[in-house]
Formats: C-alpha cells, sequence, structure tokens
C-alpha cells in the first residue's frame, strides 16, 4: 500500500515537472537558420518615384569574397519598387534568392522628396517590423537621392553604409551634425509643437571620386523637411541642446590683429530659464563652454592676463552672434527643433496650454536672450605662438 | 565468497598425509617446490618446506630457513614442543606464525608464504618470504605536477602502504583488510586516521565493500564503479589517484583510501564536485597563483562543456547576438561550407576524440604522426578544402585543449555532446534546459551521505577557501566540515 502510494507521488512529480519544463522548450522563436544563408543588409535607401509614385528601396547587401586565406567585404546593391516599403523589402527576395536579414542594418537614407512630403509613411516599417532594430541611423540625402549615396564607392570600407555608421558614430567628436535615429525621431514627434533636426548627407568630390559626406542637418517642422543647417549651425544647435561634447571654434583676426585663433570646445552647459512677463514668453540661454587654445595661426601672444580677457569676450560675442543667428533662422522655418516649446511645457505648463488653446505658436513668439559665459582652460603644449626668430 | 573451500580438509599429524593433502590441492601445479628436510643428523625428525618458486624469495629461503633447520641439532626435543623451537630458535626470519587452517596454508602458499611441515604434527609454520618483483617507484605518468614530490604508487599493496605510512608518522592511521573477488581473491585495503574520519561513513563503506559479490577485481576501478553512489551519473563520487601525497591529503580532510592489490590507483572517498579542479600542485605552489590557476580550470569547464553548444546556437537560432563584425566574420568563414553547423561541431569533435584516444593508445613513436595528420590534414586543409569552417577548428581545439585541464579526469566530452545536440534544434533554450538539468543532476547526488556540490552554492569564506580560489594555508584553518569529525586543523 505505502509502495503504490510512494509510486503515484512519482508519477505527479513527474508529470509536474514535464509540465514545468515544456512551456520552457516550446516558447520562443522556432527560428532555424544557418548564417551564410542569409543576406546582410547593411544599409538602405528609400527613394519615390515621382511617375508612379512607388517605392524605390535600394538595399546595401554585404558580400564576401574569399581567395585563399584572405576574405574581401565588399557590398551589392539591390534595388526593387513597392506600393509600400515593406512590400519594396519582399520584392527584395526574388533578386537576391537569400532571406534578407535586417539585424544588422545601420542606417536608413531617405531622399529630400519623400521628407517634404512627409518622413512618417517612408519609417514606418523600420520602426514597427521585428525584423529591424529601432536604433538606425536616420539620414536624409541632401541634393542628391538616396540610392545615389549607396552607389558610392571607398576604398577605406568596402561597404558604404558601414563607413557611414563609423562616421556617425563620431559625431560627437565632430558636433556638425546630429545623432539622428529612427526611434528617436518618432519618439520626438510624439511631443507636440517639438520639431527635429536630422542628420543630412550628401555627395562630394573626394579625390577624384563621389564620396558621401555628412554634415549639417535637415529641420523638420512635424514630419515635413522645411530647411538645412550647415555644419557650424548644427554645432551651435547641439550647443544649445545641452549635448556638446567636443567641437571647434575659430575665431579670424582676434581683435583686429592678424591672429586666427582656433579654440576647442571641451565642456559645455546650458541652461534655458524660461519667463513669462505680459503676455510675451521670452527665454534666457545661459551657456558655460569651457575651451582650450589649440591652433594659433599669427605672432600675437594671447597668454598675457589681458589678451586672455579679449579673446575671451571675441569667443563670447561670436558664439553669442551665431547663436542669435541660428534662432532666428529656426524662427523663419517655424521649426523648434531647440525644444524651447518643451521647456515651457515642462516648467510653465499653463502657459503652454493656453498657446496651443489659442493656436499661437510659442516659439515663434518667444523673445530670446543669449549669454555667453566662456572660460578658456588653458592651451595645449605650447603656451606661446612661434615666432620666427630675428 | 570463496570458491576454493578447504575446510572439510584437516592437517593430519603425518608428514607424508599431509604432502599429499597439498599434492591434491595443486595438482600438476610444476612451480611449487616441496623440499624435503631432515633436522640436524640424518635420523632426526622430518621436515617439508612448500613454496612456489618466483613468489617466495629463493635468497631468502636458502639462508634464512633451509640453512639454519639443517645444521640446527634439536634431535633430543620432544616433537610437541619442536614447533615453538624452530620458530623461537631456529628460523631467522622475521615473520612466522603457526597455522593449521589448510585454506590459510593455500592463500598463503599462493601468495609467496613458505610453509614448514614437520612431521608428527597437524600444523604448520607459515613464514613470510614473499619475494616477487616489483615495479620500482616512478613518478605517475597520467599525474606529472611541476612542483611536488613525485613518488607514485606501485601495484605492490605493501609498497603502496609504506607509502602512504611514511608520510604519515602516527598510530591514528588505520588500515584495515579484506579479501575480494571469488576467483582472484583480491586484498584490499581500507585506510583513514582515526580521530578525523567520521565513522558512519566508515562503517557504510565497510558494508558496501562487504558486499560485493564479483569474481574478480583486476583494478580498483571494478570496486569504485561498485560502491559508488549515483552509479549510472557520469560525475565521479569516488575519485582516484596515483599520487601517496594526494591520498595524505584527502586522509587528512577526513577522507577514506581504498587500496587495492595490483592496481597503483587508489581511491578516495567520499568525493565532491570541487575534487575536479584540485591539483596536489595547488598546496604546494604560491596561493595567489594557485587561485588563478584554479580559476582558469573552472574556466576550462566552461568552456570545454559549452562553447560548441553555444556557438551552434547563436549561429543557427540567435545571429542578432553577434557584433556587426563577428557576423561578417563568421559569415564569411562559413559561406561554401556544405555542412550545417550542427555537423560540422558534431563531426569536428567526434574527430577530436579519434585524434585524441589513438594518440593515447598508439606507440610512442607513431604518435608524431598522428599530431601531424591531426594538425595538418583534419585543420588546416579542411579549411582550405571548405569541408569545415575556420571558426569550428578554432572551437575543437580550444574544447579539447580545454577538458584536459581538469586533474580529476571527467567526462566532459559527453556532457559537451548532449548540450551541443540540444542547442542544435532548441537554441540558447536548449543549452539552458541542458545547463538547468545538469545542474540539478549534480545538486541532487550524494557520495557517501556529502552532498556531491558541497560549499558549492555557499558564499561564506571557509567554505569558498579551496573551491574556485585556493586560499593560504594559515587561513585554512578548518577541515571541510562534512567529512570529518574534528573540524580544526590548526590554530586560528
Amino acid at each position: 500500500m505505502k509502495k503504490e502510494e510512494l509510486k503515484m507521488k512519482k508519477k505527479t512529480i513527474i508529470i509536474i515537472f514535464l509540465i514545468a519544463i515544456f512551456p520552457l522548450i516550446l516558447c520562443g522563436c522556432w527560428n532555424y537558420r544557418e548564417i551564410d544563408t542569409l543576406a546582410i543588409v547593411a544599409g538602405m535607401a528609400i527613394d519615390k518615384d515621382p511617375i508612379s509614385n512607388k517605392y524605390i528601396l535600394t538595399t546595401e547587401i554585404i558580400t564576401t569574397q574569399t581567395t585563399g586565406v584572405t576574405a574581401i567585404i565588399g557590398s551589392e546593391l539591390y534595388t526593387s519598387e513597392g506600393d509600400s516599403v515593406f512590400n519594396a523589402t519582399r520584392n527584395l527576395i526574388s533578386k537576391t534568392g537569400l532571406r534578407l536579414y535586417w539585424s544588422d542594418t545601420k542606417l536608413v537614407i531617405i531622399s529630400e522628396q519623400i521628407s517634404r512630403e512627409g518622413l512618417l509613411p517612408a519609417i514606418d516599417w523600420t520602426n514597427r517590423s521585428n525584423f529591424v532594430r529601432p536604433d538606425l541611423w536616420l539620414l536624409i540625402s541632401k541634393g542628391n537621392t538616396a540610392a545615389e549615396i549607396l552607389k558610392t564607392r571607398l576604398k577605406l570600407n568596402g561597404v558604404t553604409s558601414l563607413h557611414l555608421d563609423d562616421t556617425m558614430n563620431s559625431w560627437k567628436i565632430l558636433s556638425k551634425f546630429t545623432n539622428s535615429m529612427v526611434w528617436s525621431f518618432v519618439d520626438g514627434l510624439s511631443s507636440k509643437g517639438n520639431s527635429q533636426a536630422v542628420a543630412s548627407v550628401k555627395n562630394m568630390n573626394n579625390d577624384d571620386t563621389i564620396t558621401p559626406s555628412i554634415e549639417g542637418s535637415a529641420i523638420f517642422k512635424l514630419d515635413k523637411l522645411v530647411g538645412y543647417l550647415n555644419g557650424d549651425e548644427t554645432l551651435y544647435m547641439i550647443m544649445i541642446k545641452n549635448k556638446m561634447s567636443q567641437g571647434l571654434i575659430t575665431l579670424k583676426n582676434v581683435s583686429g590683429s592678424n591672429t586666427n585663433i582656433t579654440l576647442e570646445i571641451n565642456d559645455n552647459k546650458t541652461k534655458l530659464t524660461p519667463i513669462y512677463n505680459n503676455g510675451t514668453p521670452s527665454m534666457i540661454v545661459n551657456i558655460y563652454p569651457i575651451v582650450s587654445i589649440h591652433e594659433v595661426q599669427g605672432t600675437k601672444d594671447f597668454m598675457s592676463e589681458e589678451n586672455i580677457k579679449i579673446l575671451e569676450i571675441e569667443a563670447e560675442k561670436k558664439i553669442k552672434s551665431q547663436v542669435q543667428n541660428l534662432i532666428s533662422k529656426l524662427k523663419d522655418y517655424n521649426s523648434d527643433t531647440l525644444g524651447f516649446g518643451k521647456v515651457f511645457e515642462e516648467e510653465k505648463p499653463k502657459i503652454s496650454d493656453n498657446f496651443k488653446k489659442n493656436k499661437k505658436d510659442i516659439f515663434t513668439n518667444m523673445k530670446i536672450t543669449v549669454n555667453v559665459h566662456l572660460q578658456i582652460k588653458g592651451s595645449n603644449k605650447t603656451m606661446k605662438p612661434i615666432n620666427i626668430g630675428k | 565468497m570463496n570458491v576454493n573451500n578447504f575446510t572439510n580438509i584437516k592437517l593430519a599429524t603425518s608428514l607424508d598425509e599431509n604432502i599429499n593433502k597439498i599434492k591434491g590441492i595443486f595438482v600438476n601445479d610444476t612451480t611449487v617446490v616441496y623440499r624435503k628436510l631432515t633436522l640436524g643428523r640424518p635420523t632426526s625428525t622430518k621436515c617439508i618446506l612448500i613454496y612456489i618458486d618466483g613468489m617466495a624469495g629463493s635468497e631468502l629461503i636458502n639462508e634464512n630457513i633451509i640453512k639454519p633447520l639443517l645444521l640446527s641439532d634439536i634431535s633430543t626435543i620432544k616433537t610437541s614442543t619442536i614447533i615453538d623451537i624452530l620458530m623461537q630458535k631456529v628460523l631467522l626470519t622475521g615473520d612466522n606464525k603457526k597455522t593449521s587452517s589448510v585454506d590459510d596454508i593455500v592463500d598463503g602458499i599462493i601468495y609467496g608464504k613458505s610453509m614448514l611441515f614437520i612431521d608428527g604434527l597437524a600444523e604448520a609454520i607459515s613464514i613470510n618470504t614473499i619475494g616477487w618483483e616489483t615495479r620500482s617507484i616512478s613518478e605517475p605518468q597520467s599525474e606529472t605536477i611541476v612542483r611536488g614530490p613525485r613518488e607514485g604508487f606501485t601495484e605492490s599493496l605493501n609498497l603502496n602502504l609504506t607509502l602512504i605510512r611514511r608520510r604519515v608518522v602516527n598510530p591514528s592511521l588505520k588500515f584495515e583488510f579484506m579479501r575480494i573477488g571469488k576467483q582472484t581473491r583480491t586484498q584490499i585495503c581500507v585506510c583513514y586516521i582515526e580521530g578525523i574520519a567520521k565513522e558512519p561513513i566508515h562503517q557504510e563503506l565497510k558494508t558496501r565493500l562487504r558486499n560485493i559479490d564479483i569474481d574478480s577485481i583486476l583494478d580498483s576501478g571494478y570496486i569504485e564503479e561498485i560502491i559508488k553512489d549515483a552509479p549510472y551519473s557520469l560525475f565521479r563520487t569516488v575519485v582516484n589517484t596515483e599520487r601517496p601525497d594526494v591520498v595524505v591529503g584527502k586522509l587528512l580532510e577526513g577522507r577514506f583510501a581504498v587500496i587495492c592489490d595490483g592496481s597503483p590507483v587508489v581511491l578516495t572517498l567520499p568525493s565532491i564536485f570541487v575534487e575536479v579542479f584540485q591539483s596536489n600542485e595547488d598546496y604546494y605552489d604560491n596561493f595567489i597563483y594557485s587561485s588563478f590557476v584554479r580559476f582558469l580550470r573552472w574556466l576550462c569547464f566552461f568552456l570545454g562543456t559549452s562553447v560548441p553548444a553555444i556557438y551552434v546556437a547563436i549561429v543557427t537560432f540567435h545571429q542578432e547576438l553577434l557584433p556587426t563584425p563577428l557576423l561578417i566574420s563568421i559569415y564569411t568563414a562559413r559561406k561554401g561550407v556544405p555542412f550545417p553547423s550542427i555537423v560540422e561541431a558534431m563531426g569536428m569533435t567526434i574527430v577530436f576524440e579519434i585524434l585524441r584516444e589513438a594518440g593515447l593508445r598508439m606507440p610512442k613513436h607513431v604518435g608524431g604522426a598522428v599530431t601531424i595528420v591531426g594538425a595538418l590534414v583534419l585543420g588546416d586543409a579542411a579549411v582550405n578544402a571548405r569541408l569545415v569552417s575556420a571558426p569550428i577548428v578554432e572551437i575543437t581545439a580550444i574544447t579539447g585543449i580545454a577538458s584536459f585541464l581538469m586533474p580529476q579526469a571527467l567526462g566532459i566530452v559527453v556532457i559537451r555532446l548532449i548540450l551541443l545536440l540540444l542547442s542544435s534544434f532548441l537554441g540558447l533554450y536548449g543549452y539552458i534546459i541542458g545547463v538547468m538539468c545538469l545542474v540539478l543532476h549534480m545538486m541532487s547526488i550524494r557520495s557517501f551521505g556529502v552532498p556531491y556540490m558541497t560549499n558549492m552554492p555557499s558564499f561564506s569564506t571557509q567554505d569558498i577557501k579551496d573551491t574556485v580560489i585556493r586560499a593560504p594555508w594559515w587561513d585554512m584553518y578548518l577541515r571541510p566540515k562534512l567529512f570529518t569529525k574534528n573540524k580544526n586543523r590548526m590554530k586560528k
């Protein structure tokens, strides 16, 4: 009797164990595929045929050639058309023969034309699909079609998309374009009145070949392209957005002398203070850059205390005027990429709501004061300018 | 137990009758020597010395038994006291015993002892004249070390016991003998240190040994498989060594050693999982370096069991886990290879095992050829011919080498193949299920009442002192608590 009870107990334990272990086995993605049956997509470009109104999808697929021990990594472009982007990606399979593998896709380039009409339909699939990672770089091709960017060939890197990925990764050093990603663009659109800046890319001549170059940014009003900023303007935009980590400022003919000085921004803090007074919203922008002197072209010595003061004032002036230029330009575009509206929304929500009710744009009506508090930390290795011995 | 049961045969007082009885047992055995003797004068008492040529040392017999017997002058003594006088005054050998059991006599003769029968007595003198050849003490080839004693056990039980006894000069070191094997009657010795070893484990070991019913014991491996816990498990709940210093180290932690005559491999028990990673050299070398080596072994246990499984899982199921450069690199290597990854991994693992086994069994001068064939033909040439991809060769090599790092041989390759199989059709899920089952299994094993994974889930400093790290000796002041009844090794 007791033995049988024990047996029953054992049986129930085994059954419970099996029930517990089956979900483990049966869950997850049953997705066996050998790595060499994939077509690794490194990047994609989306254009639109103006006549048939179809999306033209260009994908850069990584190819490898092995000759003996060495392997050459290159890429091939495959183009397909479709009524939607997803349609186009499916149509591609008839050309590649292999399943497309999107997990290592680095970027999506959207043509200027699509951007002007509205970016969202073109990037919806990349944002929605579970095959594609949301942290794709988002680039706008300026002047060229998106496919033309991918058609360029570099010797530095066999795969253009990977080259562009490397370039985008170094945005912090250069600060001349923004680190725009698909998810952050979509995320930014969800807060009202906010606009986005997306890095722009165009083909340039370089050593007799055409290479893509990322510089400046495309300014959006909602999801429509309204204009461009050049590299320097983008730098000041990044400065105001408090995302600056490194960047260069060149001052020409400092205080009337023959000397040009290049400053590197080592660190920067920007404080935005929203003020509301008698019906006019205003914003005080306090910028605190810490810079160091990195290049002195000329003979004037700026290391003495007075001269450093002069240099500081000159640099502050330059930054201030540039920032003011940028703001007026953005006001012309009617695009609040700086996020001033959002600051109001967060710190003075009542006023922000008021403006929204009256359907008035808070950014274009804003009075903006810029104060720059620059601090020179030092010079690099040498203190003095190079004087030619007489 | 004993098939050669002679208890019904009794010795007679007549010498000729006794000779016939012994001759009846050793029929047709020409190696048995029957040396007839007469004590002193030709008319004195007659004796006979029986021994086996080769098993007994002939020089010892000639000088210390036959010579004094022939030269003795004890004809006047009565036959009833002659046996004591012979033992006390005449024989020059050290170990003499009176015996009347035919069992003992026959066993003794077979084992190399000499039996002296005296006319008129139903008794014999058993003289220890064991003198067979033994292998000299040398360093065991399977357990070579750089620093530490170089002695290794031999096939002789007595010699092995002296190797242990020399290291523990202490009367509480105990030896218990028994014979196992109906046909072979192999001598087994259980060795432990009284006061350190636990009595319940001792009793359990004794019952298990006593219950063995087997015809032969040719190596301690027979005993290991019969007495060990979890007999179907891959893991060793009884570990073995050929080094006396290792055995003594384990005895001093409260373990028991089982020494088997005819085998240089000594069993120690109870045994826990950590012992797989413990080498005796760890305790002789600098503790920081030893800890590093320990850590390496744990790492290699992981590598040896898991790397092919994880590789196959990632390459066939979870390519998303690979960073782009690595993905492209594996992609390039896999391009044009005709077999699926799992076939590659399985095939190369088996090829490696074939090579390893071939190298082990082959005569030494052929071994070089195997290495060249293995390295060139199966590695480089296979990759160049695009039969296997380079990463698989790399992985097979690293896992193969990694599994050699364990001082206690463990069937790592079996675990590796099971995990590989699981992950080949379930991806990382399969791998994790495999690992979970493995851990559950290991957690459930016990060795003579001691949990196999003792100290594994612990974070107390005295528990981990000898697991992933090897603490300095002055800090290992406690013995492992589950083995011993005397915990304190030294003053704190």
